[in-house]
């Protein structure tokens, strides 16, 4: 029987067994000995893990939503991301500091850290395998646009696109923009509309008469 | 030794492929991973800084670094950091690998065994 | 140094001999700052388990893509933004 009992929609059911890896080998040694010398306890890490899982790009599509119904809370949002997510219950404690830069019909953002994976965990989570890889670090800053196809995203000429490679403490997501027709919908419909892949800046938000593709970036999957 | 061309994990605007779609849940190792490495660098613990893992994964060796998946060099780094900040020595890491390793083939082999009974007796395991 | 909104920059080509947030791909590129983002301690003093002080001025600048790439294929509007250390910033000419 595989390790994990774990039946969210976060985790993969891992019901197909194997030998452990090297590496799953070296985890379970260092965490042993980490709580054996009592630097670390289980408890903790457990509650970690949970903690992470809770961090997710539903917490980030409501902050996106926030932000396009009350412009108040964009302009805080836009001025100072981390006071703005902690005000939505978002615990900010140890997290370097969030800016989030505003999607229009003239300016695209496209976020990457070519150095390594920046990404503001402590509001989305763990970030996607792609977003880490070594072809999305290289070509975004130098071909956004042929990135931006990869991901079925296709912008008009005259769009001015922004990479911004986050090379130090801040970490960076995109507010991006909110699509035509959406006036009358309720904050949990547009909430739906927001991916994840759209606050890196990879796709849009949305278009509410098209569905949603399958691995978009929203953890709760059918 | 660093060297004078561009580090490994200076990867903007190298040559490279199309990205691929890999948006896997993280697996049970990478979240265990995550966890024991946050906890290390934030407080109470606050052992070695996020930069710190950075420079110890730009000084891997560049087999290792193109080789391991993103969370085995997060664990390797990890092993190397604690090693660094005196938490644990080379040689207790080594010695409880093997006994750990023999711990956990023995486990599954176990299962394995269990899982083939069970087959070999017609009932769902 | 310390630059302001709107100051023209080039990104020095000094070789680090360390830990470096500044890419390859930037040294010796001009830009604009567009934000004095604040002080912050050193990454490259950090990454030794030494405590970054005294703490540095970062900027987030503003690079024009077809400046730093010769055969950009994007538009000639497209920019690059980058979050850039003092120590490694002259001011253009």
């Amino acid at each position: 029987m595989a390790e994990s009992h774990t039946h969210d929609d976060h985790a993969p059911i891992e019901d197909i067994d194997r030998a452990p890896t090297k590496y799953e080998i070296l985890e379970q040694t260092i965490r042993e000995l980490l709580i054996e010398k009592k630097v670390l306890t289980a408890d903790a890490i457990r509650g970690q893990m949970e903690d992470m899982e809770s961090r997710s790009p539903e917490k980030g599509a409501e902050v996106v939503v926030r932000a396009w119904t009350d412009p108040q809370f964009k302009a805080l949002l836009l001025r100072d991301g981390t006071a703005a997510v902690e005000t939505m219950g978002v615990d900010m404690s140890h997290a370097p500091k969030l800016a989030v830069v505003e999607n229009t019909a003239e300016v695209h953002n496209v976020i990457v850290c070519t150095l390594c994976s920046c990404y503001p965990r402590k509001l989305l989570g763990i970030p996607p395998a792609w977003y880490k890889s070594h072809a999305y670090r290289s070509r975004a800053v130098i071909d956004p646009r042929a990135v931006l196809r990869d991901f079925g995203t296709e912008l008009p000429e005259e769009v001015e696109i922004r990479v911004v490679d986050s090379t130090a403490d801040l970490r960076y997501m995109v507010l991006p923009m909110r699509p035509a027709g959406t006036d009358d919908l309720s904050a949990p419909e547009l909430v739906k509309l927001v991916n994840r892949d759209s606050m890196i800046g990879v796709a849009q938000a949305r278009d509410p008469s098209s569905p949603p593709h399958e691995s978009d970036g929203m953890s709760s999957r059918v | 030794m660093k060297s004078l061309e561009r580090a490994q994990n200076d990867l903007g605007g190298s040559p490279a492929g199309s990205v691929g779609s890999d948006a896997h849940s993280p697996t049970l190792f990478e979240r265990r991973v995550d966890a024991i490495f946050r906890l290390l660098v934030e407080p109470p613990c606050s052992l070695f800084t996020v930069d710190a893992q950075r420079r110890v994964m730009e000084d891997v060796p560049n087999e290792l670094y193109k080789g391991l998946s993103y969370y085995e060099l997060w664990m390797e780094s990890i092993r190397t950091l604690l090693i660094e900040r005196g938490v644990v020595s080379d040689d207790e890491v080594d010695a409880r690998f093997i006994e750990v390793e023999t711990r956990m083939m023995d486990d599954y082999h176990a299962r394995q065994r269990s899982a083939q009974k069970d087959e070999a007796e017609g009932g769902a395991g | 140094m310390t630059f302001k909104s709107g100051d023209r920059i080039r990104v020095k080509t000094t070789v680090p001999t360390g830990h470096c947030r500044t890419p390859f791909y930037l040294r010796g590129k001009e830009g604009v700052v567009e934000t004095d983002l604040g002080a912050f301690r050193n990454p490259e003093e950090l990454a030794y388990h030494r405590d970054g002080l005294p703490e540095i001025e970062l900027y987030r600048v503003r690079f024009d893509q077809t400046h730093l790439w010769s055969d950009y294929s994007g538009k000639a509007n497209d920019t690059l933004i980058a979050d850039i250390y003092e120590h490694w910033l002259d001011p253009a000419s």
